[in-house]
């Protein structure tokens, strides 16, 4: 039996007895591994720019040949990292590490580091080589492409009993920045997306058309089938520009909407001036934006941007969403429409989104949304008594 | 123009009319009831009715929105 065979069997034995946590993601959800383990398999240096951006470090431990990461849990910098192993001779048994703190082991591990000396290889190099050679498993669910029509998810629908059973969550303690989300009952109930921008301490408006982190949220978000929102993270792996499409196209055929083109559709006028906004929208994006709050439980991530651009001539953007169950089934959205609204106004995009919002509730009670607006009061003689400015 | 108090033969400037402070925040992220806000909402708001993204009836106490109409 290979040691790969060891690893299935004993992780689906362990599974069938529930000793894996829910938090755990078998070995072939590799897209949840942190862009920061991936940097180390590329041979980590001090130069890296994800290193010397974030002032992120990986952390200093033996690692041995054999263990595989099983998921990075949480951004950081609570980043965590579990790792599971076959004990040579048994079957059926595993190993489990968790290696906690990783940016403070690994800031230390650069602190020791003498001025001048050539950087070691990465620590975690040999692990994420052994994660490399393991097989991926052809997922049979291709990422929903949104041409005419996308989903809205009701993400104000998850229960905190549904949020407990969600694997990666964020515990009470560590609140990120979005405060809680208000209710949406009243007779005019906005788009949950637009709502949470807002309350985000979000970045107003700069130029023509949405804020950019607040439409790559969205139409990250919308890039998941309602099949696929079981709660599971899903990578969303869209070509970075429009070369990069033009690249898949010719290569498979299939026409796939790069991220350049869901900013600014067929042409990106300014790409040299403009392009270092999108790596700054993403990590804001990370920062901000992608928690849901559950009431009486704490925060859910629902979408990260995974894989951040670090120049032109990358060809990818990733974002990990999921969907729980509940908010699955949403608003329709018209995705042609809102691409063009977001390129066109703030106003119209958000606009947009809250109509759809509404129009989804009016489907939903059998009739129109009404916005009761009282006629004007009259005086004796006719005239509305309230003037302009209200009085 | 929207002139508070007068009858606003517009479904969408009579909409936007009795949006109050914490629903233009909303809807288009303006923490003011200006005019020039309420100006903002209201392209934005009759921009979606042209397009024929949504229909805003006015039908008598309120504003009703509803679909898009059926194409013929």
């Amino acid at each position: 039996m290979t040691e790969r065979e060891l690893l299935e069997d004993a992780w689906k034995n362990l599974r069938a007895r529930g000793k894996v946590p829910a938090s755990a993601v078998p070995p072939e959800s590799s897209e949840v591994l942190h862009p920061l383990v991936r940097e180390a398999a590329m041979g980590w240096t001090q130069q890296s720019p994800l290193v010397r951006e974030s002032n992120e470090c990986l952390v200093q431990i033996g690692f041995e040949p054999g263990w595989l990461p099983l998921r990075c849990a949480d951004p950081p910098p609570n980043f965590m990292l579990c790792a599971i192993r076959a004990i040579p001779g048994e079957t059926n048994r595993m190993e489990w590490a968790n290696f906690v703190g990783v940016d403070a082991a690994h800031r230390a591990a650069r602190a020791d580091l003498p001025y001048g000396e050539p950087c070691p290889r990465h620590p975690v190099g040999p692990l994420v080589e052994a994660w490399g050679k393991w097989p991926r498993a052809v997922s049979s669910v291709e990422p929903y492409r949104p041409v005419n029509r996308a989903n809205l998810p009701h993400f104000h629908r998850i229960a905190e009993a549904e949020a407990r059973t969600l694997p990666m969550l964020h515990a009470a303690g560590d609140a990120p920045e979005q405060p809680l989300l208000p209710g949406f009952k009243g007779p005019a109930p906005a788009s949950w997306l637009v709502a949470a921008y807002d309350l985000c301490d979000a970045a107003p408006a700069q130029g023509r058309g949405a804020p950019w982190d607040l439409r790559l949220f969205v139409y990250s978000v919308l890039h998941l089938a309602v099949a696929d929102g079981d709660g599971e993270f899903r990578s969303v792996r869209v070509p970075h520009l429009h070369d990069h499409a033009k690249r898949i196209e010719d290569a498979s055929g299939q026409r796939v909407a790069s991220v350049a083109e869901w900013l600014h559709g067929d042409r990106w006028t300014n790409r040299r001036r403009d392009w270092h906004r999108l790596p700054e929208a993403l990590r804001r994006f990370n920062q901000r934006l992608g928690w849901i709050q559950v009431p009486g439980f704490g925060h859910v991530r629902i979408a990260t941007a995974s894989v951040i651009p670090s120049s032109q001539a990358d060809p990818l953007v990733e974002f990990t969403v999921r969907v729980p169950p509940s908010a699955a089934s949403g608003d329709r959205i018209d995705w042609p429409t809102l691409t063009r609204y977001g390129r066109e106004s703030s106003p119209l995009f958000r606009t947009y989104l809250s109509a759809a919002a509404m129009m989804g509730a009016a489907a939903h009670r059998g009739h129109a949304i009404t916005r009761e607006i009282l006629p004007p009061v009259l005086d004796g003689e006719g005239k509305p008594k309230r003037r302009k400015g209200g009085r | 123009m929207i002139r508070g108090g007068d009858p606003v033969p517009n479904p969408a400037a009579r909409y936007v009319r009795g949006l109050t402070r914490d629903d233009l925040t909303r809807l288009i992220g303006m923490d003011s009831t200006t005019h020039w806000d309420r100006r903002r909402a209201l392209a934005a708001w009759q921009r979606l009715h042209d397009d024929g993204v949504i229909e805003l009836r006015d039908e008598g106490g309120g504003v009703h929105i509803y679909g898009p109409k059926p194409t013929p």
